[in-house]
Order: structure tokens, then sequence, then C-alpha cells
């Protein structure tokens, strides 16, 4: 179902803007967070090296407490004439019995308390033990690997870290070397370290030794000590107060730190600083910087190398920040980002909200009225727009659309009823004119197949397309066939005309070429069927001409005309025969006249020799009657023999108006001859024939012309033809009947009123002789100013025909 | 002139005919006979030993072409002059007389008859 006011275009807009808004926040808090928390992390870093800083001051200033304390103490009198005492008593074992060596240990011990270290001893010149604030064992040597010894022989108050070995410690105080013991322990990364013993006993010591002088002359050395393994005060003191974690490391591993597991309350002690710290503090002797992996966590961590008087790296002070504390403090930041983000995208989204939905309430508005109007309904009334804005315009646009379309649909309503009156109209005619091309169609249809002539249609390829029953019949070929077939391969002529000419000639293929209907005589041709029968024919050649009239193939019409024939023949017999029944009575009627006229019977007086004349000229019109229509006949049979012998064709026409010279000077004529400069050259003619021509046509001519006229022949040379001009001044031949001259029986109106005598068959005659010879014959005539006969014999000649008979 | 009229012979199966040749040939002075067909006329050509024949083509029984061969296969009567007068005029048929040795060739209506007594003046002085 097709809602016409849905919500979707606002929902869409919301949308997609809520979606550009949390895509634009969230790439904002990515890269915000990004650069926070990388920011968040130097600082950090920097943080922690300032604490590392800070730490080594601590132990700096501690240092530096304990070598003022021990110069200072050593400096006191008390201790310099007790050590000067002590240190001259020759056997060292005994001086535990002295006084001095009482008190001289009560000033040790209570300057041990007094300034929170772990021993001070007091040394001979030889670094022999004279007195400590411990257990120390007397006389033994305290060098702490030559430290003590380097400060004697120079003199000079020194302070330094050092490692004091377990040995050292062991005769210091075993007490101390309790106190230093640090368990090695693994962690879960960290299996070995660089030192296999299982437990530190070494200790790693604040040191600071000073000379003791008496009368310029050195006499022993305070050396005092304050252990740092195992001691985490100053560490708490400095994470209580700024957080992280402190070490001490004495070599690689923590001696005291406030590091502990993280998931076990026990303290990191014992465990070893990672790899790369290792490499950095202790193999290159730098300060380290940077993220470490500290027993289980990752920290960021500051490590200052701690060095022995010999510079050489003993241990280091570390201070660092776990990282995961850092990452809460960024994913707090993270935290308040996103609400922030989510705040700003719901302000978005009200926004967005309301913006679109007056937008899209006011294209709803619009959407009714279109709705309204797709749903044909033109009269609604829209308000005038209140806004000045885009929407205003769509709606006033939308007011002025819709009355143009109310216009528009108001002048298509008119259109529409005319048009559709008009197709109706058209319709009812379609279908009438469909009606009647039905009709048409099967009237063709049935009259093709019930027409007893053949009618085959051909394509302009000269293949058959169409063929009817009597077609198929009369050619052999079935009519499928015949379809498809080319026209030389269904219908195959032979001419029968007297002269063929042309031999490729072919009616169907002229009437094609030149769009003419060609209609050929009785006789002209036959076909040669399927079973090589040949059947006499008249064929009617019609172009088939489309609508632009291009020429698109042609219709034969074949009829049969085996019966035809058969009745000329028939006919021609008949009239050859009646022809000859009649000669008898005419050559007695002639001859009994003729004795008649010569006054054979008696004399005759002027009266009835002018009847009997009458008569006489009447019987021999009748006997020239008789003679043309046996021509006529044997022309129509068409077995007229051509026998072509060389003719003096200037002697003919003179003997031929020889012959009519009594009428011509009867009538006093003119006669004209004009022939070829230096006489017409003999043709190859059938002289009896061609003269028959000349008698008609001359004779004709002397007939039509009136007293005083002028007639005459013109012999001209056309091509490779003779020309022969008969010509006269006399009545003419009328236009209108112009195109029946050389009809059978023609006779021109205008001469049958001149009673003049006339058959009417010379000229069919004549035209049937130059046809039969090769040439062809023509006239032009102006009626009342005379005729001009033309016909052509070939200079070649006539061809030879064998015949039965000819012309009289 | 000589005491001997021409003798004519006519052989002609119209009785019309070879009366208006009969009549106007006693006119002038010929003695004419006339058979009806072809066989009594060599009868009658070997009887009356006649200077000229005049011969039909077209005659019942015996033709005129039939009687000009055998009156020229028959020595005594060959050298008589045999003139066909006939209705027929088909070169065919004139040339087939010709060959069978007719003196001369003439159509009925297209003769005269005075030309035809001439005619045969000047064959019978042969």
């Amino acid at each position: 179902m097709w809602k016409p006011f849905s919500s979707s275009l606002t929902r869409r807009v919301i949308f997609q803007v809520s979606l550009l808004a949390t895509i634009m926040l969230g790439a904002l808090i990515y890269v915000s967070l990004s650069n926070t928390s990388a920011s968040l992390k130097k600082e950090i870093q920097l943080r922690v090296n300032q604490q590392g800083e800070a730490l080594s001051l601590i132990f700096n200033n501690s240092l530096e407490r304990l070598y003022f304390d021990t110069d200072s103490f050593a400096q006191r009198t008390a201790i310099k004439n007790g050590s000067q005492t002590l240190s001259n008593q020759p056997d060292l074992a005994t001086i535990g019995n002295l006084a001095e060596y009482a008190s001289l240990k009560e000033a040790l011990i209570d300057e041990q308390s007094a300034r929170d270290a772990s021993f001070i001893a007091i040394v001979n010149t030889k670094a022999q033990i004279l007195a400590a604030s411990t257990n120390a064992q007397t006389g033994k040597k305290l060098s702490i690997r030559g430290f003590v010894d380097g400060v004697i022989k120079s003199g000079l108050p020194v302070k330094s870290i050092e490692v004091i070995p377990s040995a050292e410690l062991a005769v210091l105080s075993p007490e101390l070397l309790e106190q230093a013991k640090v368990t090695r322990r693994t962690t879960e990364l960290q299996k070995t370290g660089w030192r296999d013993k299982k437990a530190e006993t070494d200790g790693l010591f604040m040191t600071a030794v000073s000379v003791i002088k008496k009368d310029n002359a050195v006499i022993g050395a305070v050396v005092s000590g304050i252990l740092m393994n195992n001691d985490v005060t100053l560490l708490e003191d400095v994470t209580q107060k700024s957080g992280g974690i402190a070490t001490i490391y004495l070599y690689d591993a923590r001696v005291a730190t406030t590091q502990t597991y993280r998931d076990r309350n026990e303290s990191a002690e014992g465990t070893l600083a990672s790899e790369d710290v290792v490499n950095t503090v202790y193999v290159s002797q730098n300060n380290f910087s940077g993220r470490a992996f500290e027993v289980n966590d990752w920290y960021l961590m500051s490590y200052i190398p701690l060095r022995d008087s010999n510079n050489e790296v003993v241990g280091s002070i570390a201070r660092g920040i776990v990282e995961s504390e850092i990452q809460k403090n960024i994913s707090g930041l993270q935290w308040r980002y996103i609400i922030v983000g989510g705040i700003a995208l719901i302000i978005v989204f009200i926004v967005t909200s309301i913006i679109t939905r007056q937008i899209v309430n006011s294209l709803k508005k619009l959407a009714a009225n279109a709705y309204r109007i797709s749903r044909g309904n033109l009269d609604i009334d829209i308000k005038a727009p209140e806004r000045d804005d885009e929407i205003g315009d769509l709606t006033h646009s939308f007011i002025i659309m819709k009355d143009k379309l109310l216009e528009y649909y108001t002048k298509l309503e008119d259109l529409v009823a005319k048009r559709t009156q008009e197709l109706r109209q058209k319709v009812k005619d379609l279908e009438r004119a469909q009606h009647s091309i039905e009709r048409e169609k099967n009237k063709s249809e049935s009259i093709l197949a019930n027409v007893g002539d053949g009618v085959l249609a051909l394509d302009e390829n000269l293949s058959f397309i169409a063929c009817n029953e009597a077609a198929s019949e009369l050619l052999g070929y079935a009519n499928t066939e015949v379809i498809g077939s080319q026209l030389d391969n269904i219908i195959v002529l032979k001419s029968l005309k007297l002269i063929d000419a042309n031999k490729e000639y072919s009616p169907i293929m002229e009437s094609i070429k030149t769009g003419q209907i060609i209609v050929t005589g009785t006789g002209d041709y036959a076909i040669i069927n399927k079973a090589k029968k040949e059947i006499p024919v008249t064929i009617t050649a019609a172009p088939l001409i489309d609508a632009h009239g291009v020429i698109k193939g042609g219709v034969v019409v074949l009829r049969d005309v085996t019966k035809e024939q058969e009745i000329d023949k028939m006919k021609s017999e008949f009239v050859s025969v009646a022809s000859h029944q009649l000669r008898t009575p005419l050559s007695a009627s002639k001859w009994f006249l003729e004795m008649l006229l010569d006054g054979d019977a008696g004399k005759l007086n002027d009266e009835q020799h002018e009847y009997l004349d009458h008569t006489y000229k009447s019987n021999e019109r009748m006997i020239a009657l008789v003679n043309d229509l046996l021509n006529v006949s044997r022309i129509e049979s068409g077995t007229i023999a051509i026998e072509p012998v060389s003719s003096d064709m200037d002697g003919m026409v003179k003997s031929v108006l020889f012959e009519l010279t009594p009428l011509i000077k009867q009538k006093n004529i003119k006669t004209v001859f004009k022939t070829l400069p230096g006489g017409t050259p003999k043709i190859k003619i059938d002289s009896k024939l061609i003269r028959q021509v000349f008698q008609n046509l001359l004779s004709n001519a002397v007939k039509y012309t009136p007293e005083g006229g002028t007639t005459g022949v013109r012999i001209t040379k056309a091509g490779k033809y003779l020309q022969f001009e008969i010509f006269d001044s006399g009545v003419g031949i009328p236009k209108a009947q112009q195109s029946k001259v050389f009809k059978k029986f023609f006779r021109a109106d205008n001469v049958i009123t001149l009673q003049t005598e006339g058959t009417g068959l010379g000229l069919y005659v004549a035209k049937s002789v130059v046809d039969a010879s090769g040439g062809k014959i023509w006239f032009t005539s102006v009626e009342g100013q005379g005729t001009s006969f033309f016909f052509t014999l070939p200079l070649a000649g006539s061809k030879r025909r064998e015949g039965e008979k000819t012309l009289i | 002139m000589s005491t001997q009229p021409i003798t004519v012979l006519v052989v002609e199966d119209e009785e019309i005919i070879s009366k208006a040749l009969q009549t106007k040939l006693e006119k002038n002075n010929f003695s004419i006979h006339v058979a009806r067909e072809g066989e009594a006329g060599l009868a009658m050509a070997a009887s009356a030993k006649p200077d000229v024949i005049l011969v039909d083509l077209l005659m019942p029984r015996v033709s005129g072409f039939e009687f000009l061969r055998r009156l020229k296969e028959n020595s005594e009567l060959k050298s008589i002059p045999a003139i066909v007068l006939t209705n027929l005029d088909d070169t065919s048929y004139q040339k087939k007389a010709m060959d069978l040795g007719a003196a001369e060739y003439l159509v009925k209506t297209r003769t005269n008859l005075d030309e035809l007594k001439n005619k045969i003046h000047e064959y019978a002085k042969r």
C-alpha cells in the first residue's frame, strides 16, 4: 500500500545527520584522546624522570649529610686522641681491654644512633678496625674493595656508594650481614638473572670516609655507612608523597623497593630488573627513561645509575608509575569525552528533528496537495506561503504549477475528448476498411484460385512468391515447387514470332525492368512446361509497384491459348476454304461481266454499260476483300514464308508508282521520289511482300490525297536500317483514331465519308509484313494536312523463314 | 488465219466457270473441250489432242496436280502446254504446279478473259 504522507524523509534526515555527527564526534574524540593519551604519557614520563631526579637528590643529600657528619666526627679531639692511643697499640687483639677503646666505642654507638647510620668504625692507617659501633672484629681489615685504603692514602674525606662484600660485612657486623640479606626471587617472565647466587649477601651502602689527623699526620680514618638493602624508609617517604614506586638496585637486583607483587601483598625485593633496563643502565651505563616491565606490570620508569668511587655502576635508583594507572586516567578522560559527545549528539538530534520537522511539515502539506493533484483533484485551495524561504518559494511555485496544471488539464480534457471522438471515428473507419480489405482479400483469393488463367507473382529478385492452381497446372510444377524458385527455372519461353530479333527478350523481364504492362499476342510465345510440352500462351506481364513507385516485382498471367490457336486455325481454314469457295462465283461473275461489257452479248446502251461497270467494280472489290481476308488469315495462322532475295528498292517503288499512274493522272497528283544519293543499295528482302507494303501505302496515299495534291516516297538511311517515308498531302488521320490505325478493318471516319474503296486491311497487312521482315512501321499525321507513313528494313536483310503460304 | 481453230481443253469441275470460259473462247473461234475432272481430262487430251490445256487444281477424283503429273508422264501429251487456272494462290501450290510442268499459273480472280485469250494464243503458236 502506498502511504501518501510517509515520514521517512524526517527519519532519514535525522538518521543521516545523527550518523554524520556521530562519525565526526567519534573522529574528534578519537583524535583528541589519542593526542591526549600520548601527551599524557609523555608528561607522566617527564614527571617520573623528575621524581627519579628528586629521589637521586634525596639520596645525595643523605650521603652528603653522612659525609659531613663523618668528617666532623673525625675532627673531634676525643676521637683523634682515642684513635691515636688505639692505633699506637702494638697488639690490636688486646685493645678491647683499654679504657680508650670503651669510650671510643661508646662515642661510635652514640654517633651511629644519632646519625641513623648502619655502622661507624675507626680504622688505623692499614685500614684495620680499631673500634666500631657494631660488634666488629677488632684488628680485621675493612677495605671496602680498596676504597678505604685509597682514602687513607690521599688523606681527603670521600663519600661514595659502595658495595661491601659479605665477607667484610661479616667482619664488620654479623647483624648487618643478616640485615643486608636479600633472597633472590624469580618473576613469571624472568626466571634467571646475570648472577645466579641464591641470596644477595653483599650490601649496598652509602659510605663516607674521613681521615683522622693528629699533628698533620694521618693516624686512621672514620668509616661510616648506611645500608640500603631492605631499607624502604626513604623510598616510602617519597612514594607516599608523590605516588608511584621507588626502588634501589644492587646491580640488577631489587634490594629495596616499595613495589609489591600485584596480587599478593609481598615485596618485590630480590627480583631482577628487565633486560632493557640492564642493557641501558648497567651495560651502557646511562639513565633509563621509558616504558619497562617491572616484576609483573608495565611501568613508566626512570632509572638513575649509582656509581662507586671507581665510577663503576654498582646499582641504581628507580622511580616509576604503573601504566594501568595512566590508562585509568585516560579512560576517565574517554568517558568524559563520550558523555560530552553523547550530549552533543542528543542536541544535534533534537535540533535536526526540529528543523527537519519544520521543513518536512511544509513539504508534507505540499505532498498532500501533490497527492490530491495526482488523484486528479485540481480544485484544491493551497494557502499562500507564509514563509519567505526556499520552502515558501517551493510552495509558491507549486501553486503556480497547480494553476497551470489545472489550465492544461482543462485544455487536455477538451483535447482528449476531441481526439477520442476522432479516434473512435478512425477505429470505425479502420474496422470498415479492415472488413472491406478482408472482403477484398477473400474475393481476390477466390478469384485468383478460381481464375482459369495461370497467375504468378515475382519478387524483385525474380523468384516466385505466388502461384495459383491454374498456373501450376499449366507449368506442370507443384505450387510448392514454384514458390521460391527463380523465374528462368519455371517459365521457359519459346518465341513463335516470324522474326525473332532478340532471342533473349522476355516480356516478363521487360515489364519488371521498364515498369510497363506488356501483353503478348496469340501466337507470339509458347511455354515449355515441366513435361517438355510446348503450350502456346499469351503473357500479360505487369510490374508490382509499391507506394513509392519502386518496382518490387511483377505479376504474370499466362493464358493457355491452345484452344484459341486451334480455333484460330480452324477459323483460318474456314476463311481459306470460304474464300476459295467465294472466288469461284466471283471469278465467274467477273468474266461474264467482262463479256457483257465487251459487248459479247450484244451492244449495250450507255446506261446499261454504266450499271454493268458498277457491278464489275463491286465484284472486283469483293475479290480484293476476299484476298485481304485470306491474307489476314494467313498472317494470323503464322505460316507466311519469308524468302529474302536481293531486291532493287528504287525499281520497286517506281514500278508501284507506275501501276498507280492512271489514278494519279486522273486526280492530277504530283508525285515525288527521293532516293539516296547514288541510288538505294540492294537489300535481301521478300520483294513480293515488301512490294505489297508499298502498294498498300502508296495506293492509300494516292486515294486519300485530293486532286492537285502531292504524294511520294523518300528513302533515307537510319543506322543499320533503310527508312522509307510514304507521304501525302491528304486528309490525314484524326488524332482520336491514330492508335487504331494498324488494327484490322480500320478505316478512319473521314475517309469512309469520302466513299473511297478500302477494306481496312491494307495497313494491318503492311505492319504484319514489316514486322515479319525485321523492320518497324509508324506514321505521323495531321488531319487536313497529310500523313507520312514510315517503315524501316534492315540493311542486313530479312531473315529467311520457312512457311506454307505467301500473301496475295 | 489458219482455218484450223485452236483447240483448248478445259479441265474444270465448276460448270459456271467452264461455261464462262467456253462462251468467251468459242466466241473467239477456239474449239473447246470440257472435262469435269482429271481422269476425263486426260482421256480427252489423248483423244482431242488440244493445242492448249486450261486446268483447275481442286477437282474431285483426279486433281489438277495428278492430271499434270500424268500428262507430263505421257510422251504423246507432255508437249501440250497446260495453263493452270485456279483459285489457289499460295506460292507452295504455284511452285508445285510449276514443278509438275505447268506452262503458266493464273489465278482466276486476277485474270481477265482477254488476258487469258491472249495467253492461249501465245501458247498455241509455239
